[in-house]
Formats: structure tokens, C-alpha cells, sequence
């Protein structure tokens, strides 16, 4: 069972997908999978810093709740600027892939491997995100709902993603009944199941 | 001075970034190659204090050992750029775990799906390559073993890159990885300093690189590393400061996977080109200068030896003239008109190859027509008056200066005078 910091963290990590480089939002999530809090409080608020990234007010609370017992200097974390709302996604989302090629889709086959059996999944849903612009290569947004252990299974599986050629993986571990953030609630509205037949899809989504 | 895992704290008159440097260096191959490489940008963009506590969160995260000399120097560094000192003693120091002897990795120089290891690597760090300083050499190789607890997929390239004095090791492994990630080309960089001694996994590394050839590159650089393990490499000496470079006889050739062709020689290559310039016979090409003329020159005949003999002057019998004019002194024969004010000698007369032959056909007539009438004033009248009178038909013997109204003409108020009359 993770700890309330753990889980305030793993939450504030999921609210800050599209807003942080995913090379270094994976590599926190990673950290938070191992335990390392204390790294976390170290480094996770000089990012926010010195990558412009505002925070709401209940994601400052979340901030908090997560690296303030970890060793998080206090200063830091009250410096981090609060915005009003989020702006505007810079990505879309679509159920299949832009680039599709008629080929099997081996990382479905190994993630259906990995998650079989496990009782604290819900569902495992699959889309493509796309810069709005138009620029880089769609990449996979790997969706799943899970009811424990939320950091540990989204350190699982990004391993297992990166050990398949994913070097910065977009998994999305979300804890059942949370209100999610625009960026995840796209991603479903556009989304297929990623294991078809296995797990059934139960979140009734919210329009925004 | 140790480059790597190894280097004792408190390495004096050794830049911190270098420090850091060295120290990535020692855990290549333990740590993910992602870690490194973002270590290296937060190094390279001055961010020290990110670096180093992006390093420890990896390597408390990954649970991975470290040896006592490392923690010390991380600590050292952590010290030196006021970073909270408390992560490090969650670090796991095993000197047995963190030794080489223990991690070890599997190299290959073969092509990986038809594709070489240094394939596309020069065409896509050219430009970096052109503008970073004291860049070496720079060798590919394919690492078969997953390195790190959050490893990427393998077969995974590394790029070993040998800088010297004058390089910049974070500079150039932060903007050579970026410069072939751009170009779609996921690969390690590894950069080593000239002189420097490399971690074991380098050494393994070394021994199937290929050599990346580009513009700057001296064919006979020695690699970063020399792998220490090759049964195949000739004895040649460790890795050595430039001044022993020319000394070292190409030993990567032997190397699996070394290319065949060797790259042109740089026109910037710090010292090998030096070192060669004595062998270089220059002195061969010199004696045909003399025989290759100026295109102005070689374009005209060859001047013959006598500079007149080209005008080809008929021969000139000698003229038949009286004795009294021929016993004339010099002075007095005939002159030609000055040129450009100066009269021309006589003695360039009878030679004279600006006169046509018809000219000189009409000069040699009127030599004989004025001897045959000096001749015939012997028995006349005077000099002056024959030579007018003779001129117009026998006229009378008075100097007659034309004017166009019939009055002497005035010159600045005087009137001409008559050559014979006093002034």
C-alpha cells in the first residue's frame, strides 16, 4: 500500500502529463515507483521552476502533501507559481495511429502479458497523442485504470516499454475515482481498448 | 589523472564540471543511458547542482552501488556547489558491487540489422563536429547488454569520442548526443580526455569500435581508449599526449569492424601532419620550376640570339658613292629626322630595321641622286644656291619664305630673318 505521499505524488505526476517534458516526467514517475521521495523532493520542484510550469492550487496542496516530509525545501516548494487554470492542450489525441503501418502490434501482445491476472486493474486502454502542431512522431499514450498501487504498475510498465524501444514512455496510471485532468479525459475520448476482449472498459466518462 | 569512477575527492586545479564529467563517466554501462545523457545536458548547461542531484536520484532510485571513492566525490561535489548532503547517505556503497569486474557488458562491431554502428554518425554530427574544438577521433560500437535498472532497448549504439587539451568533454558529449538525436540516431556519448585513463566499460567498448571518419580527423589519431583485453592489437603505447601521436602506427586497424578506407587527412590535424612534414620529399618538384615559364613569355617565340637578326634586312650592297662624299666626316651625312628628340645615331643607319626595304630602296636613291649632284656642283655654282635652285628647277638664289599675303610672317613681333642675314 503507498504511502499518502506516495499517492498525493503519483496523482500530482498523473495532473502534470503534457505540461513536463516527458523525458523528465517519466524519469520522476520512475523514482516514485523505487521510493525515492526524497529524491523526488530535491529535484521535482527546481524542474517546475526552471521549466515555467505553473501549478494550481490544489496541485501546490498535492505538492505539499508529497515532499514537504520528504526534505523538500520549503522555500522552493512555496516558490513555484499557482495559475488560475490550466491552458490549453498542445496535443490531440486519436484512437489509432497517425503513422499506422499494417504490422502487428507486438507492445500490446507483451503488455497483455504483463497485466494479466492482476486484480488491481481495471481497464487498459490505448491512444495516440499528437502535437498540435503537427511536428514529431505520434507516440502512444498507454491509458490504465488501476485501484492500488498506481506508481508502482506505471514504473512496471514504462520499464517494460523502454526495454521495447519507447525511450520516454506515456504510461497513464489512473486511480479509480479521481477527477481527472482534460489531458486524460481526451485520451480516453480518444481511445480503443488496448487489450480488446480482456478487460472491459467501465469508466463512464465525464463531459467536460 | 584518473577519468572516471575512481577519481579521488578533491581533485585540485580540476574544474568541477570536469569532475562531474569524469565521474558520469565511471557509471556508464550501470546507470540507463537516458540518465547519462540528461546528466550530461544539465552539466553542459551549466546547471551543476541539477546534475548532481539528478545523478543521485537515479542511482538511489536504481538501488545502484557505488564504490567509496565515488561516494566520496560526491559528496565532495555535493559539498562545493551547496547541495543538502543528505541523499548521499541513502547511496548503497558496495566497492565489490560497483566494480567493473562485476558489470560487465557485451560489445559488437557487426552490423545490427544491416546497419553498422557507425553508420549515419558522421553525416548527422558534421556540423557539430566542425565547429567543437580538439575533437580527436570518433569511434561506434554496438553495446548488446541493457544497462541500468530502466533500460532501453538493445542493441544500443555508444559513440566514443576522444577530445584533447583543448576540448570540452561536457560540451562535446552533451552536443553530440543531441546532434544525433535530432537526426534520429539514439546512441551514448562517451567522451574521453586525451591522456586520461577511461573506466573498464570504454576498454570493452574500444574493442569493436569503428572509427567514425570526418573532416578534421587525422588518420593517424589514436582512439580514446585502447581496449586492454584485444589479443589482436599489436603493442603500441597507452593513450598519449599529443606529442606521441605520430608514433602510433594506425593500431586500430586490426580492430573487428574498423573501417577499411582511412579518412583524408585533416587540413587542421593538430600534430601528425607536422610530424610527417620532413618525410614529405619537396624538394623533387623544384627543379622543373626553372623549366616552366611565365605564360607571357612562353607564348612568344624564343627570342633568337641576336635581337636585329629577326628583321632580316636585305643585304645592302655598299654604296657606290664619290669619294668626296664618302670621305665626308660622319657628321655630315645625312640624318634621319629625330625621334622623340633625339637624333638616331648614325650607326644604327646602315642597320636600320624600321625602314622597310622600300625605304631604304628610296634612302639609298637619294644618297646617289645627292652624290651624283654634288658631282655635278663641282663644276657650277655655289653650295646653298645649287641645292635651292637645284630643288626648284634652277630658280634664283634668294631665300623665299612663304607667306600667305605675300608680307613675312611675324613670330612674337619679330619678323623672321633670312638664315644668312646677321641678326
Amino acid at each position: 500500500m503507498e504511502s499518502q505521499a506516495a499517492t498525493a505524488c503519483h496523482e500530482l505526476l498523473l495532473r502534470l502529463a503534457g505540461r513536463l517534458p516527458d523525458r523528465q516526467l517519466w524519469r520522476f514517475r520512475d523514482w516514485l515507483a523505487a521510493g525515492a521521495l526524497d529524491a523526488l523532493a530535491g529535484t521535482l520542484p527546481l524542474t517546475l521552476l526552471r521549466e515555467r510550469v505553473g501549478i494550481t492550487v490544489a496541485e501546490s496542496m498535492l505538492l505539499n502533501t508529497a515532499l514537504l516530509d520528504a526534505g523538500a525545501d520549503p522555500g522552493l516548494l512555496n516558490s513555484v507559481p499557482w495559475v488560475d487554470e490550466l491552458d490549453d492542450l498542445d496535443y490531440t489525441f486519436t484512437p489509432e495511429s497517425p503513422e499506422r503501418v499494417n504490422t502487428g502490434d507486438s507492445v500490446a501482445v507483451v503488455l497483455g502479458a504483463v497485466l494479466h491476472g492482476r486484480p488491481e486493474v481495471v481497464d487498459v486502454r490505448g491512444s495516440w497523442r499528437q502535437h498540435r502542431s503537427g511536428t514529431g512522431p505520434a507516440t502512444r499514450v498507454v491509458l490504465v485504470t488501476s485501484v492500488a498501487d498506481a506508481a508502482r504498475l506505471a514504473g512496471e510498465l514504462q520499464r517494460v516499454l523502454r526495454a521495447l524501444g519507447t525511450y520516454e514512455p506515456g504510461v497513464e496510471v489512473m486511480p479509480e475515482g479521481i477527477d481527472l485532468p482534460p489531458y486524460h479525459e481526451r485520451a480516453l475520448a480518444a481511445s480503443e481498448p488496448l487489450l480488446p476482449g480482456v478487460i472491459t472498459y467501465r469508466r463512464q466518462l465525464v463531459p467536460r | 589523472m584518473s577519468q572516471g569512477a575512481d577519481g579521488a575527492a578533491g581533485r585540485p586545479g580540476v574544474p568541477l564540471p570536469i569532475r562531474v564529467h569524469d565521474l558520469l563517466l565511471g557509471f556508464a554501462g550501470r546507470l540507463d543511458d537516458d540518465a547519462l545523457a540528461d546528466a550530461r545536458q544539465f552539466l553542459a548547461s551549466a546547471e551543476l547542482d541539477r546534475a548532481l542531484e539528478f545523478l543521485a536520484g537515479c542511482l538511489v532510485a536504481g538501488r545502484i552501488a557505488i564504490s567509496g571513492a565515488q561516494r566520496q566525490e560526491l559528496a565532495s561535489l555535493f559539498t562545493q556547489v551547496y547541495l543538502d548532503a543528505a541523499m548521499i547517505d541513502r547511496l548503497m556503497v558496495d566497492d565489490g558491487a560497483a566494480s567493473n569486474a562485476v558489470v560487465r557488458h557485451r560489445f559488437g562491431g557487426g552490423p545490427v540489422d544491416g546497419e553498422s554502428a557507425v553508420h549515419g554518425v558522421a553525416e548527422a554530427a558534421r556540423r557539430v563536429l566542425d565547429v567543437l574544438p580538439d575533437v580527436r577521433s570518433v569511434w561506434a560500437v554496438w553495446r548488446l547488454t541493457p544497462a541500468g535498472p530502466v533500460s532501453g532497448p538493445v542493441p544500443h549504439r555508444v559513440v566514443l569520442v576522444g577530445v584533447g587539451p583543448a576540448g570540452f568533454a561536457p560540451a562535446t558529449s552533451y552536443r553530440l548526443e543531441n546532434s544525433l538525436r535530432r537526426a534520429g540516431i539514439r546512441a551514448s556519448v562517451e567522451v574521453l580526455r586525451d591522456g586520461a585513463e577511461a573506466p573498464e566499460y570504454h576498454h570493452a567498448a574500444m574493442q569493436y569500435a569503428a572509427q567514425v571518419p570526418f573532416a578534421r580527423q587525422a588518420p593517424t589519431n589514436p582512439p580514446p581508449v585502447r581496449p586492454r583485453s584485444n589479443p589482436m592489437e599489436p603493442s603500441a603505447p597507452p593513450s598519449s599526449p599529443s606529442s606521441q601521436i605520430p608514433t602510433v602506427s594506425t593500431p586500430v586497424s586490426v580492430l573487428p569492424g574498423s573501417p577499411i578506407s582511412r579518412p583524408a587527412p585533416p587540413p587542421t590535424a593538430p600534430s601528425p601532419p607536422v610530424a610527417k612534414v620532413p618525410e614529405i620529399p619537396v624538394a623533387p618538384p623544384m627543379p622543373p620550376l626553372p623549366e616552366i615559364a611565365p605564360p607571357g613569355r612562353r607564348s612568344r617565340p624564343e627570342p633568337p640570339a641576336d635581337p636585329l637578326a629577326s628583321a632580316n634586312p636585305p643585304v645592302r650592297p655598299a654604296p657606290v658613292l664619290p669619294a668626296s662624299w664618302m670621305s665626308e666626316p660622319a657628321s655630315t651625312t645625312p640624318k634621319p629626322p629625330p625621334t622623340n628628340g633625339k637624333a638616331a645615331r648614325p650607326e644604327s643607319l646602315p642597320a636600320d630595321d624600321s625602314l622597310s626595304d622600300q625605304e631604304k630602296l628610296l634612302l639609298r636613291q637619294l644618297q646617289e641622286e645627292l652624290a651624283r649632284r654634288e658631282q655635278e656642283e663641282s663644276d657650277g655654282p655655289g653650295h646653298l644656291g645649287d641645292i635651292n635652285g637645284g630643288r626648284h628647277g634652277g630658280g634664283p638664289a634668294t631665300f623665299d619664305w612663304p607667306t600667305s599675303n605675300g608680307a613675312p610672317t611675324v613670330i612674337n613681333g619679330i619678323p623672321p630673318q633670312h638664315p644668312d642675314q646677321p641678326r
